[in-house]
């Protein structure tokens, strides 16, 4: 305004500068403006700021009631109303109604709604009674294809894949039907978790080896789960809201045991474990069904470690039915059923990660010990050589008195412990391998023991054959009586031609862990052969040596011999010895 | 006739306790070898009075040894140290009991307290007390408490090997008794020796009889 007034351009320093007593002198022109631009000033004011409001009041009331094509506004003129639905064939009901607002913000908000509804127009509205309302999706969603063509996506390669199967999804089911946002907007509005529920909480199933696999997660299942806190790209690590790989696993198995991987991430202790279980050792095999850690834990549905005690071996009955009946009519099982906690469950004896093959291995007896503590005194108290009996015998042997019993000689390498391979043997004895091959046409003698055990010997190992006495079917083991119907009676065991010595087997173990057995002729524990590769496996009286006992009746027999003719000699000779001149009253032999 | 105090009583009760535990480790040392043949006794029971009395024998044996040690009179098991005269006295002997007994000659060795077994007798009885017996007794104790001895078992190959030394020294003492007892009939009277045994007085040789 001062530089209107002053006619001139003001140094703008200046405007903050005047002294007192300066003055401006107004110019001419100033005098008869000015009346003419307030005037105009005061009554536009008004104008301008309704225009204001126009633009940025009025405009949402506006936009509420978008402006629709005729046909469109035709369209809701019927379907805005709330009665409107229809019975579908299949006795669903379909809504038919629809406002203006449910379009509000949406990608297709300028799409008439015969756009995608292209059956229907202002002439044409044919009364279609849709199969159901999936029927009526899909029927509607084929219209998608005409805007957003078949072109696969270079990126969405999960999108290409969906769109294109035979039996693909409509495009409803994830992107929703009228109220259809931009992609990018449904991620940021959305953590991982809401992102992968847009889909996977809706029924959708994966075609896998021809069968309907579902892919539907329940978030109410893993809100309860010990992984509530957990995003799905937790476990899931390949899937995100940018991610989304195809994967097409051979089965749902397949699916499965890639899933299970992921637990290892946090839990690398229990995977360490598992990795040296007889369950890791049949799925390295080539068994898929292995166990793996959703087998026994269950994918979503998670619980505590408390809830193990309650769920009660549920997970193991899934493949050990057998053994679990066994255990459930044993003294364990029947205590843990009298509501019994310290009771021993499977994960007791067999451990929960690192599950032991059975059998007579150390881990299994330190399971028995690890409740009983008292169990080697006890047996001190009656049993001679109760360490050497608890040793050499599986706690089975005895406690499951129907059990049928076995011998196991175990090829153990004496400088790692650990039962020798069948691969390890079969290196080592190179052609004598045979002799195992034939074992099972006909059982190993004592004489072939003995040569195994010194071939093996002659090579790169040294073995031992730990023998021990254990229950022929790991099985029976779980049917554990109560104490009082263990066996006590010693000639059960301590008498030749127990039937606990007839079944005689030389262990080896099979890349899975578990025992390679190779029948061995029973004559064989008493063969002179034993004398070296078992010679700490004695029961007496069950598994003597032929040979001492032939030794020990030659000598007797010899001495019978001597002794009948020396004394029968002396008879003959009597006569002789007491004619006249030698004395009858000689002194013999003394003893 | 004379007689000689030939078995003085420590020695009397000494060979009848051991000739008692001799009798009874037998009949169980066989009875737990053999449950299958013989059923004389419970298989626990066979084993606990065989260790019962294994311990008598080991008891029995050492005051045995000590006895001898003590008095000096181990000298009656030592047999004479020069080769060629215990050459001569064993072949004498031994020509003797396969022989002259069938003659009806005397026997060349005459008994007194201090030289009281002849040259087959002091081999006999010496490798008997100062090696089976106690080898025996080594073996009993191994196979007694096998854990407690498993590293002298390891050394000694093992416990089939222990047991069995331990079974044939058994059968080997089972023929030396039967030996030694028909021995002890080839007195003047069948139970001369015997009777000697008890009452520890033998009749003295008669000295023309030499």
């Amino acid at each position: 305004m001062l530089v209107f007034f002053s006619g001139k351009p003001a140094d703008p320093g200046t405007y903050w500068n005047l002294s007192a007593g300066e003055s401006v002198q107004p110019s001419a022109a100033a005098f008869i403006l000015a009346p003419v631009i307030g005037l105009a000033f005061t009554l536009l004011m008004p104008l301008l700021l309704l225009c204001v409001m126009v633009l940025f009041i009025a405009k949402p009331s506006v936009a509420a009631e978008p402006a629709m094509d005729a046909e469109s506004t035709a369209c809701l003129s019927c379907h805005q109303m709330l009665s409107r639905s229809k019975t579908l064939a299949n006795g669903e009901t379909l809504s038919l109604r629809m406002t203006g607002t449910l379009f509000r913000g949406s990608v297709h908000e300028a799409v008439p709604c015969t756009g995608c509804h292209s059956d229907m127009s202002l002439g044409a509205h044919p009364k279609t009674v849709h199969a159901s309302q999936r029927a009526f999706a899909l029927q509607v969603n084929l219209n998608c294809r005409n805007c957003h063509g078949d072109e696969p996506s270079p990126t969405h390669e999960m999108h290409n894949y969906e769109a294109a199967r035979a039996n693909a999804p409509p495009c409803s089911d994830c992107h929703g039907s009228h109220a259809i946002r931009k992609v990018f907007g449904l991620k940021s509005a959305k953590n991982t978790t809401q992102y992968c529920l847009t889909c996977h909480a809706k029924s959708i199933t994966t075609l896998v080896n021809g069968k309907s696999i579902s892919r539907t997660v329940d978030h109410k299942v893993i809100r309860g789960s010990v992984h509530s806190r957990h995003g799905c790209s937790d476990c899931h690590e390949e899937y995100s809201k940018t991610s989304h790989p195809l994967r097409r696993p051979g089965s749902r198995r397949e699916f499965t045991i890639a899933a299970s991987s992921a637990c290892a991430r946090c839990h690398s202790d229990k995977k360490e474990d598992y990795d040296g279980s007889i369950h890791a050792a049949c799925l390295k095999k080539g068994d898929r069904n292995a166990p793996v850690c959703t087998d026994c834990h269950g994918s979503h549905a998670v619980g505590p470690v408390s809830a193990a005690a309650t769920s009660n071996s549920i997970a193991c009955r899934k493949c050990h039915e057998d053994a679990y009946a066994q255990y459930a009519s044993s003294v364990h099982g029947l205590a843990r059923s009298e509501g019994k906690e310290n009771a021993p469950l499977c994960i007791s004896c067999h451990f929960a990660h690192k599950v032991s093959p059975a059998m007579v291995s150390q881990s299994i007896r330190s399971a028995c010990f690890e409740c009983h503590h008292d169990a080697p005194d006890r047996h001190e108290a009656w049993l001679p050589n109760a360490a050497v009996h608890l040793e050499t015998i599986a706690c089975t042997v005895c406690h499951v008195p129907e059990g049928v019993r076995g011998v196991y000689l175990s090829v153990r390498d004496r400088n790692t412990g650990q039962r020798l391979s069948d691969s390890h043997a079969r290196k080592a004895l190179g052609s004598d391998f045979r002799l195992l091959e034939q074992a099972r046409e006909e059982s190993l003698s004592g004489k072939e023991l003995w040569t195994i055990y010194r071939k093996l010997n002659e090579g790169e190992y040294a073995v031992s054959m730990d023998g021990v006495l254990g229950l022929r079917d790991c099985g029976q083991s779980h049917g554990l009586a109560q104490k009082e119907q263990a066996l006590k009676a010693c000639d059960t065991c301590h008498r030749a031609g127990s039937d606990y010595f007839t079944n005689v087997n030389m262990v080896l173990s099979s890349p899975d862990g578990r025992e390679q057995r190779y029948p061995v002729h029973q004559a064989a524990l008493g063969s002179m052969y034993s004398l070296i590769p078992l010679n700490d496996f004695y029961a007496l009286g069950s598994t003597r040596l032929k040979i001492i006992d032939v030794l020990g009746i030659a000598m007797i027999l010899s001495a019978i011999g001597v002794v009948f003719i020396h004394n029968t000699a002396r008879a003959l000779l009597r006569e002789a010895s007491q004619r006249p001149g030698s004395g009858t009253h000689r002194k013999e032999g003394t003893p | 006739m004379k007689q000689i105090y030939l078995h003085p009583l420590p020695v009397r009760i000494w060979h009848w306790v051991n000739a008692g535990c001799f009798f009874v480790l037998i009949v169980t040392g066989l009875q737990i070898r053999y449950r299958d043949l013989m059923q004389l006794m419970d298989f626990r029971a066979a084993v606990d009075v065989h260790n019962f009395f294994g311990f008598a024998l080991i008891i029995n044996f050492m005051l045995w040894l000590v006895y001898y040690l003590l008095n000096g009179k181990i000298r009656i098991y030592i047999p004479d140290l020069h080769p060629a005269r215990l050459l001569r006295s064993m072949v004498r002997q031994a020509r003797f009991y396969g022989y002259g007994i069938f003659r009806g000659e005397a026997n060349p060795h005459h008994p007194s307290p201090d030289h009281k077994f002849n040259p087959m007798q002091q081999m006999a009885y010496l490798s008997l007390m100062v090696i089976l017996l106690p080898l025996q007794i080594v073996s009993g104790l191994l196979l007694w408490d096998l854990k407690g001895f498993a590293v002298l078992i390891g050394m000694v190959g093992g416990v089939k090997a222990v047991s069995s030394v331990h079974v044939l020294l058994n059968m080997f003492f089972i023929a030396f008794l039967y030996v030694h007892i028909y021995l002890t009939t080839l007195g003047r009277s069948p139970m001369e020796h015997i009777r000697a045994m008890v009452t520890g007085f033998e009749d003295a040789e008669e000295q023309t009889s030499h």
